[in-house]
């Protein structure tokens, strides 16, 4: 038993140098800058998301910022090495909508945030961060929250849009609009 | 179990049939029981340990997938609630979300001496202790591990387990135990009773010596073949007690009528006896008293032959009173030989140191008119000195010479007279002769009273060798004759050897 357990350390401290190796992405969640965990977040929502079949258009998934961007260097960072749905990552950076879109995150800006997304079509998932952009028709907003990054989810505009959200991603949000 | 077989066969065998088969029972019942106990607690511990590790690894599984969000967006009050879900298990201590980085997301405690997390591990792991089952389950999500779900379960519930089950198996081993004592007394009745019985009515048969007796047959099984061949063999015995004391009988009967006709044989000897002695005293009567009416007759015809030698008839009166005297002079022969045998009957009268060489002289002496006219030749070899009536041994002796020299071939006589001494044993006297033998046939009658061979051309009254025969009997010896091949004849008798006092040597 004493030998396993000693092996069973020696693993332990691999992983977790082997894991601390990877990249910044994990641990971003609980420790390091605001820029890097919303990136991250941004990065994760697509683990928890199906997207209609039929809007998978282009060889990368990109994912676009638009507006204010919060990111800086954090979000092409935290996309390096990275593969959603068995495709690179790429970082747009857009002034209005662009057609292979899949992520749409749009920063603070003086636009009218709901003029705006109605003009984006369904199968693409909206991210944003002001307070009122759930009720402009976004799906899901970051919040801060006892200087944690959080989020919410509007449920109807995920269903209207044909996004799927998981179960699992609705667990951990803070709410849900339905 | 308190004895084994093995090591107390001794004791165990010394036990009553009834004891044997109630500890059989127990034995085995006890043996049987407790090799199913065991295996059956066993079988159940595996099987209950092994679907308890799948059902842990599902349960992993399902926690650690809905745990996904919560480790990737690193929601500790979602991972607690994850985790929260584990309190359905009874028996589940401890659980706990690591993240990527070695750090706990969240754990859950049943209670607060339920201890700390458990160290994660790189691959789905089940570490068992003596009381606790350690379970590590990666939580992967797209391909990319995000972090550990660690669970400890509680193997009291195993333990408990196996104690219920032995406890069951223990009590089950007593009821048992005291159901095979009851059994056994059943048993008694159906399989030791018959041999019980059996070994009652042995020693009833062996006490009492009663064979009529029969065991009872209860069960026609090997005690009841044992209890058929035991009664088989008592009728067998029984029969041949009734044959036996039938021949014992019928031998006591052949006893009796065995004592019955001795009595009559003796009856019948001793009037024999009397008649004998009846017979003997009217020949000695006869004999002597016709001796003085012969003498009469002998004298007057002597007288008349004398007085008138020649009658008027010319010769004839003096022929018949010769025939006259000749014939009393023969009947004086015949009576006087008949005395002699009436007399040789008589126990010895002077019984005396005999020198049988002196003996055989005074014989020789009697004998010389017939010796010298016959030219006989007479050898007598060593003769002992025994104890005996000298007259007997002397009528003896004289009878058989004479006889020698009266029956001699045409060759003059030869007689040998010899005694043999072995050393002991009677001795052995021989007469021989070379005269004209005697055919075997004869060899037994001659020795009968009146018995003769020979016509009247050999003058003779056939009563001599009687005379012998009586003689040697009152010796208690035996008296025979033998035809040697070279002719002659062989008279021998045996006599009692009595202290012969000396040897002389022999003359011819």
């Amino acid at each position: 038993m004493p030998r396993i357990r000693t092996l069973g350390r020696i693993g332990i401290a691999l992983l977790i140098l082997g894991l601390f190796a990877r990249g910044q992405s994990v641990r971003s969640i609980r420790q390091g800058t605001e820029a890097e965990i919303k990136a991250a977040f941004l990065i994760n929502f697509a683990k928890f998301v199906e997207w209609p079949s039929e809007t998978s258009p282009g060889n990368d998934f990109t994912i676009c910022v638009a507006g204010a961007d919060p990111f800086g260097q954090a979000l092409d960072r935290a996309v390096e090495n990275e593969a959603i749905e068995n495709k690179p990552v790429k970082v747009r950076y857009v002034p209005r909508w662009q057609n292979d879109c899949r992520i749409l995150f749009v920063g603070a800006s003086d636009l009218d945030n709901s003029q705006f997304l109605a003009g984006v079509p369904p199968g693409v998932l909206t991210v944003g961060e002001q307070p009122s952009f759930l009720l402009d028709g976004g799906m899901i907003a970051l919040v801060m929250e006892d200087q944690r990054v959080r989020f919410e989810v509007n449920l109807r505009a995920a269903n209207r849009s044909s996004v799927h959200i998981s179960s699992k991603l609705l667990d951990v949000a803070r709410r849900v609009q339905k | 179990m308190p004895h084994s077989l093995a090591t107390n066969s001794a004791w165990f065998q010394a036990l009553p049939i009834r004891r044997k088969l109630m500890f059989a029972l127990l034995f085995t019942s006890t043996a049987a029981l407790l090799l199913a106990g065991v295996g059956i607690v066993a079988v159940d511990s595996f099987l209950f340990y092994s679907s308890l590790q799948r059902d842990l690894q599902t349960l992993a599984q399902i926690v650690a997938d809905g745990s996904t969000a919560a480790l990737t967006f690193g929601d500790e009050k979602s991972a607690r609630e994850r985790l929260a879900t584990l309190r359905a298990r009874e028996h589940l201590e401890v659980a706990c979300l690591y993240l990527t980085d070695g750090s706990v997301l969240a754990s859950y405690s049943r209670s607060p001496k339920s201890g700390s997390c458990p160290k994660p591990q790189l691959d789905v792991t089940v570490t068992s202790s003596a009381n606790s089952m350690d379970l590590s389950q990666p939580v992967v999500l797209q391909n990319k591990r995000i972090g550990t779900l660690v669970i400890r379960y509680n193997l009291e519930e195993l333990v408990g387990r196996i104690w219920l089950y032995s406890a069951l198996v223990l009590g089950v081993l007593l009821v048992s135990s005291l159901f095979a004592v009851l059994l056994s007394t059943r048993l008694r009745s159906v399989i030791a009773s018959p041999i019980l019985d059996l070994a009652a009515s042995a020693a009833f048969v062996t006490r009492n010596k009663d064979y009529s007796i029969r065991a009872p047959l209860q069960s026609p099984d090997e005690v009841g073949e044992l209890v058929n061949a035991f009664n088989e063999m008592l009728a067998s015995i029984e029969s041949r007690e009734g044959d036996l004391q039938k021949s014992l009988d019928a031998q006591k009967a052949g006893l009796v009528q065995l004592g019955r006709a001795n009595a009559d044989l003796q009856r019948l000897n001793s009037d024999l006896e009397r008649t004998n002695q009846d017979l003997e005293r009217f020949a000695f009567i006869a004999s002597h008293d016709l001796q003085e009416p012969l003498r009469m007759i002998t004298s007057y015809s002597q007288l008349l032959v004398k007085q008138y030698p020649s009658g008027g008839d010319g010769g004839q009166q003096a022929i018949y009173t010769q025939r006259i005297v000749d014939g009393t002079k023969r009947m004086r022969k015949l009576l006087s030989d008949l005395l002699a045998y009436a007399e040789a009957s008589a126990a010895p009268t002077a019984p005396g140191t005999v020198d049988l060489r002196a003996t055989i002289e005074k014989v020789l002496e009697n004998l010389r008119m017939s010796i010298e006219e016959s030219g006989a030749q007479v050898v007598v070899d060593d003769l002992p000195t025994l104890t005996a009536d000298e007259g007997q041994l002397n009528s003896l002796f004289q009878n058989l010479i004479e006889n020698a020299i009266k029956y001699r071939s045409d060759s003059p006589p030869r007689i040998h007279i010899s005694a043999s001494c072995g050393a002991d044993g009677p001795l052995v006297f021989s007469v021989a002769d070379n005269g004209v033998g005697i055919e075997p046939q004869f060899h037994q009658t001659i020795f009968t009273v009146f018995k003769r061979l020979h016509g009247k051309d050999i003058p003779g009254t056939g009563i001599g060798l009687a005379i012998c025969q009586r003689i040697v009997d009152q010796y208690g010896g035996r008296l025979w004759v033998e035809s040697p091949p070279i002719g002659g004849t062989i008279f021998c008798f045996t006599l009692p050897k009595s202290n012969p006092v000396s040897e002389r040597k022999g003359t011819t």
